[in-house]
């Protein structure tokens, strides 16, 4: 794994990050978009990006919060445990529309969209294989244009 | 400078120096990323299965495809739109559900982001069929195709998205589905 190098450029504040931090960093990320998709329970109109309701909601924050504790304690079952509670939710809500009704999750389309997104990542994420913490520390990843002109 | 100077320069800059050098132009492809594959995510919540609008009288996606041929753009799309799309509009339906789920899912995590942006494009010059129907805006068509070439050309999933994490794993991977991603990403 030494030679996992991880290109972290758009990282604010990410000079030198090891490997795991910035993996974990993106799993923290994708909890909190999941939490943060809550919000549009109360969004409607032109705004609302995606449609969350019923039980959804609790898919949302329930689901987030456990990303969000994976990323904060770098556990890559829990990464895969919210993914495919993601990519659940996400098949569970494409049957209910193939029904013909939103049904107990209340989503539509964009909800699916957004679940199958979080799942998909944090599969993708949790399948990467994590650098022993001894060895963690020769992992040094470069912010590769850190040298460049702005 | 000599001539000679000058081709070595550029030859050795362009083999260095990356795409986006500063990191206020990488923060700025990641949000026009991320603000795509919102919009996708958006535009998908209208398409409802199972029918798709098919009906009387039609509405949504059906209603929307069926302006290929009442509104016409290119004789040929129309022709095929009215007698291949709209008779099986059921699979059709569900192929535009799935990848503009897909797009908007996908261009949100930045996950093989050049392969979406050139789906996107395809799924875009699809959408163009519907460019004489009622209150459509042409502009809104062509710039959804320059968003999708600029991620495309810029790579910008590698920005703040998941192929930046994934990629380097990819590379020194040298399994198929893994060679794949490299080229996806």
């Amino acid at each position: 794994m030494a030679a996992l190098r991880v290109v972290v450029g758009a990282l604010p504040g990410a000079g030198v990050m090891t490997a795991r931090d910035a993996l974990d960093r993106a799993v923290l990320m994708l909890g909190v978009v999941s939490v943060v998709s809550a919000v549009f329970v109360l969004v409607h109109g032109n705004f609302q990006l995606v449609q969350i309701r019923a039980a959804g909601l609790v898919v949302a924050l329930v689901l987030g919060l456990l990303t969000v504790v994976a990323g904060w304690l770098d556990e890559p079952t829990l990464m895969l445990a919210a993914g495919a509670g993601f990519l659940l939710a996400a098949a569970v809500q494409l049957a209910l529309l193939a029904g013909g009704s939103s049904g107990l999750l209340g989503g539509n389309a964009s909800t699916f969209s957004l679940w199958l997104g979080l799942g998909v990542g944090l599969i993708a994420v949790g399948m990467v294989p994590r650098p022993e913490v001894g060895e963690e520390t020769s992992v040094e990843l470069t912010e590769p244009h850190a040298h460049e002109a702005p | 400078m000599t001539g000679t100077d000058y081709a070595a320069v550029t030859d050795y800059a362009a083999d260095t120096v990356p795409i986006l050098p500063s990191r206020m132009n990488r923060a700025a492809i990641a949000i026009v990323r991320v603000g795509a594959g919102l919009l996708w995510l958006q535009n998908v919540g209208w398409k409802i299965p199972p029918d798709f609008g098919r009906g009387d009288p039609p509405s949504g996606l059906y209603l929307s495809a069926s302006y290929a041929v009442s509104h016409e753009v290119f004789h040929p799309y129309a022709w095929l739109v009215e007698r291949v799309v709209l008779p099986n509009f059921t699979i059709f339906g569900w192929l535009v559900l799935l990848v503009e789920a897909s797009l908007g899912a996908f261009l949100l995590i930045g996950l093989a982001t050049r392969f979406w942006a050139v789906m996107g494009m395809a799924q875009t010059i699809v959408m163009l069929s519907v460019l004489n129907a009622p209150h459509e805006w042409y502009w809104s068509y062509v710039l959804m195709l320059l968003v999708h070439l600029a991620l495309f050309a810029t790579a910008a999933g590698r920005y703040a998205g998941l192929d930046g994490l994934l990629r380097p794993e990819w590379q020194h991977s040298g399994s198929w589905w893994a060679r794949c991603l490299v080229r996806a990403s």
